[in-house]
């Protein structure tokens, strides 16, 4: 893949301004909420007001008649057939039964949103209230009220439940999806072990909070075409999706990604359906906004879980085996798949311990449904394992960065599942974050410091697709089916095409995210995009200047071997006068053979950490993300306040396509993972959100978040382009953990609980004085 | 939010006299920032929405009788850089800079604030630490309230339905006086989950504090600091007195408990940090 | 019942029949089709609203149109004059404070509005300014760094 050395690098590794910026800076750019079309209808949804119950009536005649409302629908007007992202367990429209406050069971178009918002007031819907369950644990008892029959057989369930080993004969209770990882015998090696610890902890449920709420527009043709312009991270997923629920092909639909603000895993459930389904019924475009309360009430959340560890250690402080427990409660849908899959690679933690045993199971309860939320689990995880293995440093007298350092994994570690790791920059990450920390320098009373290691396996299995047009006046067209959500995308794809092709970036134009003109991309999840769309951009380069050389060389009467190119320009090596502008070069080629430049890249990567565990196959995996996050801490132990005094994170990108860009992320994450952990959480009564405004919901200002120390560290990654990997999830893995660390360390208090609120600091701080 | 009819009286008697004919249907409006949020979740679907912005006397800030008055319209910015406001008054101003953001404050009026009398609300503990009276205007004439009996319940005044807030008055400040405001809070933006005002003088002093739901006068807290030389016991006393005293609730943001021990920790820290006493 | 209401924005003047109920937000994305400003919650928190309104700071979603009537509103598209970037606009490019861009407008026009009565502030002092606005993105850090270079600059 390497074509360049580091060196000679000029645009790539570079801190260029984002290509967006000045557009964003002047307020010209459309996001979802500024899309519009003459004559276009604003939707609304009609929610259930209980937690669980038997849909008896739905009576929306009054609805109808008021004036300004084009149509209403339910359940019983959208297609019988079951869509779900992983596993397909609900309707587009809730029938026969709601699971959730806050579940759609119709939804209405009118020409405004007043209007709208009036219908769904108007539509009676008659229950017949069922017993319901909110609590993870007591959804699995025999007792409880069952959410999906059909997790009662093994049949019915689409491949993500098969392939995920069933301990065989039935999941459990209201359980969707159960995972199993087995790697060597822990019995065994725990029988063995000269220490044991056990622990149990938990986490809590937050939510995205994307500044921009899920927009949509959806307009269908007399032919019966299906446009929508959306804000959505994943549109050829949606158009998938879209395609399965109306049974369509998929070329009829197109979705067009506008601009998005923000979507941290949220925008990619489908929710474009609502728009969708009232369009066609009506014959008019309908757009829908969601209001900030129906974000927290629908809008999907994190999965909380509950986690047990169990370590077996050595007297010399090696991790000889560890058992996990993870319970994750997915709410009344099966969305929060991902999480609960997420612990086959990483539920030991960053390190080389050859007995391990995972027990992941999904539950349904009656809550808003759960999703992939960025970081999707590794924090729920951290959290449990990192403070865990605090806790044992400090059992055994060992410092518990030493500690780490003893077990980590390193470059050719094995990984639990037989993988040989490499480009692991994980030991520089944390000796560099323990030295920016400061670390086992005195402290004052009252302050501590605490660090986490974590990592995020090698993205899912998935293509990205790449078109590079020369243009005749020389400039590039850049076609990528991907998606920019704020995370500088388009500017990266954008570098490495200019690098590869050897011209100027602002010659580069990006357009993105379309399913109608661009090639297909799998979206913007799992922190795939750098590498994926960047290997499949840089692909699709590489083939247009192969075309670029050879018709250069057929030009100057060279060989293409003594051809290079440079800002826009082929000259021959050594002799750059000798040479051809790319415009003119371009300009002829659209007149004569063999015709204009056009450069195409297909990429299909990651999966490799999806791959069997049982069978122990060794090979090498590339892409896995490492970090290691510190911070220090004064607690106030009058009100169990917490103040931040540092906060530093480390992070092996492989190498900074864009240093400001990865700067950018690390700070932003693992801020959102510090206000996550100290200061938000989603609260229920009744299965009700109690807090679904900003007022209550403890989401930060500038005054909340302190400034991050973010070290990047470059251990190549031989799969990602220019050796880069992506970052935009990680940071936000370890933070919570090492708050936990750092309140221990500095007051002598664990808190297993998250979030880390002053109550209970003050209430643990309480306990350990009287005790 | 519904379609209402928008009326702008350019005096007080216009104002009570409209809100008198208009009983029952209609709602005043100041700088916005609580009413239009309820305009917009239909929670208040008044006929009639009447304006207070065109009535000048509302908008004052006077020297009066070595004290304030303060117009109802007056806006948190206004109030808090108001050099009169920091010369009688300085525990006022620091309580209004702790309110909402500064595009809240803007927009925001005094009067708004104590009428809505929402739970953690900043101005209100500051304003009884002062002694402070509500002025009131109705088609009857003018009426004085001590402010701790204004604030009444959940959201909720003394306000009739033909009466308006027009003036808060604040007396002057004893010579030798010293004051703290402390609001205990997670986020900058949010409303206290206890806000203490304390305004004292040596060798007598007056205590106050609030928490929600009702902002209340610690009495009790106040006997206890009365003819008695500071010292950390006494300051003890007080914190406790007031804890005593309190109804806290429980709400999202905390639980009434840890309101109650908070309401120690801020009466304590104000009162030292009023009397500058070192920790 | 609409009302005749003149509001002057970014310059310009523009007389305007609005009912009551209209939000200076929606008059200003739907009448004057200046969707720089936009919407992100229900509770006057978020201040991707944020306007100017005779230079001062306020949540466009939390004003009725007609209470504007008569005064100067700026909005984020008539920040660059002639052309030229107003130095916040050029600070928030050059040192990344911009992610996925829906606080920006907010933000840049809070901090020009901030800049006016504190036009040297300590970074505590920055941060204590933009508290009506919210990021999700970037953590507020370059944010803040760009408020404290454009302020050297103004």
């Amino acid at each position: 893949m390497n074509t360049r050395a580091k060196g000679d690098l000029t645009i790539v590794g570079k801190s260029v301004p984002r290509l967006d910026a000045l557009d964003k800076a002047t307020g010209r750019v459309v996001y979802g909420v500024d899309q519009k079309l003459p004559g276009m209808l604003w939707g609304k949804v009609a929610r259930s007001q209980l937690p669980h119950a038997r849909i008896l009536k739905v009576d929306t005649s009054r609805a109808k008649v008021i004036p300004g409302v084009e149509c209403v629908i339910t359940g019983e007007d959208v297609p019988n057939r079951k869509i779900g992202r992983y596993v397909s367990d609900m309707y587009a429209l809730a029938r026969e039964r709601v699971r959730y406050v806050g579940e759609p069971l119709a939804a209405v178009a009118a020409v405004d949103e007043e209007t709208a918002e009036k219908a769904v007031e108007a539509i009676e819907v008659k229950y017949e209230e069922l017993p319901a369950v909110f609590d993870m644990e007591e959804a699995m008892a025999d007792s409880a009220p069952l959410l999906h029959e059909e997790t009662e057989t093994e049949e019915t369930w689409g491949a993500w439940s098969r392939t995920v080993h069933p301990l065989g004969g039935k999941k459990g209770r209201n359980v969707c999806n159960r995972l199993t990882v087995v790697d060597g015998d822990v019995d065994a090696a725990f029988a063995e072990a000269d220490f044991v610890l056990e622990d149990s902890f938990s986490t809590h449920v937050v939510q995205h909070c994307h500044l921009e709420p899920h927009a949509a527009l959806a307009s269908v043709s007399h032919g019966g075409e299906i446009t929508v312009w959306t804000n959505s991270q994943r549109p050829f997923e949606l158009r998938s999706y879209l395609a399965h629920l109306l049974d369509v092909p998929a070329t009829q639909i197109r979705v067009i990604g506008t601009e998005v603000g923000g979507g941290f895993g949220a925008k990619k459930a489908g929710w474009e359906r609502f728009p969708v389904l009232l369009a066609l019924k009506c014959g008019k475009p309908v757009k829908m906004v969601m209001t900030r309360d129906e974000e927290f009430i629908d809008g999907y959340t994190s999965v909380p879980a509950r986690i047990s560890v169990k370590s077996g250690v050595r007297r010399d402080g090696m991790i000889t085996a560890r058992a996990v427990t993870m319970i994750w409660d997915t709410g009344a849908y099966c969305n929060g798949v991902p999480p609960s899959l997420a612990p086959k690679f990483h539920a030991a933690g960053t390190y080389r311990i050859p007995n391990v045993r995972f027990d992941s199971l999904l539950v349904y309860t009656n809550k808003v449904p759960a999703t992939t939320y960025r970081g999707i689990g590794g924090q729920d995880i951290a959290w449990a394992i990192e403070t865990h293995m605090d806790d044992i440093a400090r059992k055994l007298g060992l410092d518990p960065v030493e500690f780490r350092l003893k077990n980590i994994f390193e470059e050719g570690s094995r990984s639990p599942g037989g993988a040989i790791l490499r480009g692991v920059g994980l030991k520089e990450c944390l000796e560099k974050a323990a030295a920016a920390l400061e670390w086992g320098q005195p402290k004052a009373a009252n302050r501590g410091k605490g660090i986490a290691c974590f990592d995020k396996h090698p993205n899912p299995a998935s293509s990205s697709c790449a078109v590079v047009w020369i243009n005749e006046d020389g400039n590039v067209t850049l076609l990528s089916g991907a998606t920019e959500i704020g995370q500088g995308l388009m500017t990266v794809l954008a570098q490495v095409c200019a690098e590869e092709l050897g011209v100027k970036l602002e010659s580069i134009k990006a357009v993105i995210g379309d399913t109608g003109t661009t090639p297909f991309d799998d979206g913007a999840y799992g922190s795939r995009l750098t590498e994926h769309a960047g290997n499949a951009v840089r692909l699709a380069a590489k083939d247009a200047r192969e075309q670029i050389l050879k018709a250069a060389a057929r030009w100057l009467e060279v060989s293409e071997d003594d051809l290079d190119t440079k800002e826009g320009r082929i000259f021959v090596k050594g002799s750059p006068d000798r040479g051809i502008s790319l415009s003119e070069l371009s300009l002829k080629l659209h007149r004569s053979d063999p015709g204009p430049i056009l450069g195409r890249g297909s990429y299909f990567g990651g999966g490799k950490g999806y791959s069997e565990v049982a069978g122990r196959k060794e090979r090498e995996e590339w892409g896995w993300k490492y970090g290691v996050t510190g911070v220090e801490v004064e607690v106030d132990t009058e009100t169990g306040a917490i103040k931040i005094l540092k906060v530093v994170s480390a992070h092996d990108v492989g190498f900074a396509i864009n240093p400001h860009l990865v700067e950018g992320q690390i700070e932003g994450t693992v801020v959102m993972g510090l206000a996550n952990f100290l200061l938000e959480e989603m609260q229920f009564d009744g299965g009700r959100v109690v807090n679904p405004t900003f007022m209550d919901y403890g989401f930060p200002t500038a005054l909340e978040c302190p400034p991050v120390v973010s070290i990047i560290v470059e251990k190549h990654n031989q799969e990602g382009p220019f050796g880069a990997k992506g970052v935009g999830e990680l940071p936000i893995v370890g933070i919570g953990a090492a708050l936990a660390n750092a309140v221990y360390d500095a007051v002598g208090i664990r808190i297993k609980t998250s979030p880390i609120t002053p109550e209970k600091v003050l209430r643990a701080l309480e306990e350990k004085m009287g005790s | 939010m519904e379609d209402f009819q928008y009326l702008r009286p350019t005096t007080v008697t216009e104002a009570v006299l409209l809100l008198a004919q208009h009983k029952g249907k209609a709602r005043l409006i100041a700088g916005g920032q609580s009413l239009i949020p309820m305009l917009r979740s239909r929670l208040v679907r008044p006929a009639y929405v009447i304006g207070l912005e065109a009535i000048p006397e509302l908008k004052r800030i006077e020297p009066r009788h070595g004290g304030l008055r303060v117009g109802a319209m007056v806006t948190h910015h206004e109030v808090l850089t108001s050099p009169l406001v920091k010369e009688r008054a300085t525990i006022l101003s620091d309580a209004e800079i702790l309110v909402g953001s500064p595009a809240v404050r803007n927009l925001g009026t005094l009067g708004g604030n104590l009428c809505h009398n929402e739970v953690g609300a900043d101005p209100p503990p500051a304003l009884l630490a002062l002694g402070a009276s509500a002025v009131i205007a109705s088609p009857h004439g003018e009426r004085r309230l001590p402010l701790e009996t204004f604030f009444r319940g959940f959201l909720e005044t003394a306000l009739g339905e033909d009466e308006i807030l027009a003036y808060i008055d604040t007396s002057a400040l004893p010579s030798g006086s010293v004051w703290s405001y402390l609001k205990c809070r997670q986020r900058s933006v949010d409303k206290a989950i206890v806000g203490v005002g304390v305004v004292l003088r040596i060798e007598g002093g007056v205590c106050r504090d609030v928490r929600a739901p009702v902002p209340f006068r610690a009495k009790k807290a106040e006997a206890a600091f009365m003819g008695e030389r500071p010292n950390d016991r006494i300051i003890e006393e007080a914190a406790m007195a007031a804890v005593a005293e309190a109804e806290p609730m429980s709400d999202a943001h905390a639980s009434a408990d840890y309101r109650r021990k908070m309401i120690g920790v801020f009466t304590r820290r104000a009162l030292r940090q009023a009397l500058e006493i070192k920790s | 019942m609409k009302q005749s209401i003149s509001l002057e924005v970014n310059g310009e003047s523009y007389k305007l029949e609005v009912s009551p109920n209209r939000l200076l937000l929606d008059v200003l994305r739907d009448d004057l089709g200046l969707t720089g400003a936009r919407r992100g919650c229900e509770d006057s928190i978020c201040g991707a609203c944020t306007v100017l309104l005779d230079c001062q700071a306020v949540h466009a979603c939390s004003v009725l149109a007609l209470r504007a009537s008569g005064q100067r509103i700026l909005t984020i598209e008539g920040l660059a004059q002639g052309g030229k970037l107003h130095p916040l606009q050029e600070a928030f490019i050059q040192y990344g404070a911009i992610q996925c861009g829906y606080c920006t407008p907010g933000m840049i026009l809070a901090a020009k509005a901030f800049l006016g009565e504190n036009p040297h502030p300590t970074e505590h002092e920055v941060r204590w300014g933009l508290i009506g606005n919210l990021c999700r993105c970037t953590g507020y850090m370059k944010i803040v760094e760009a408020v404290l270079a454009a302020a050297e600059r103004i």
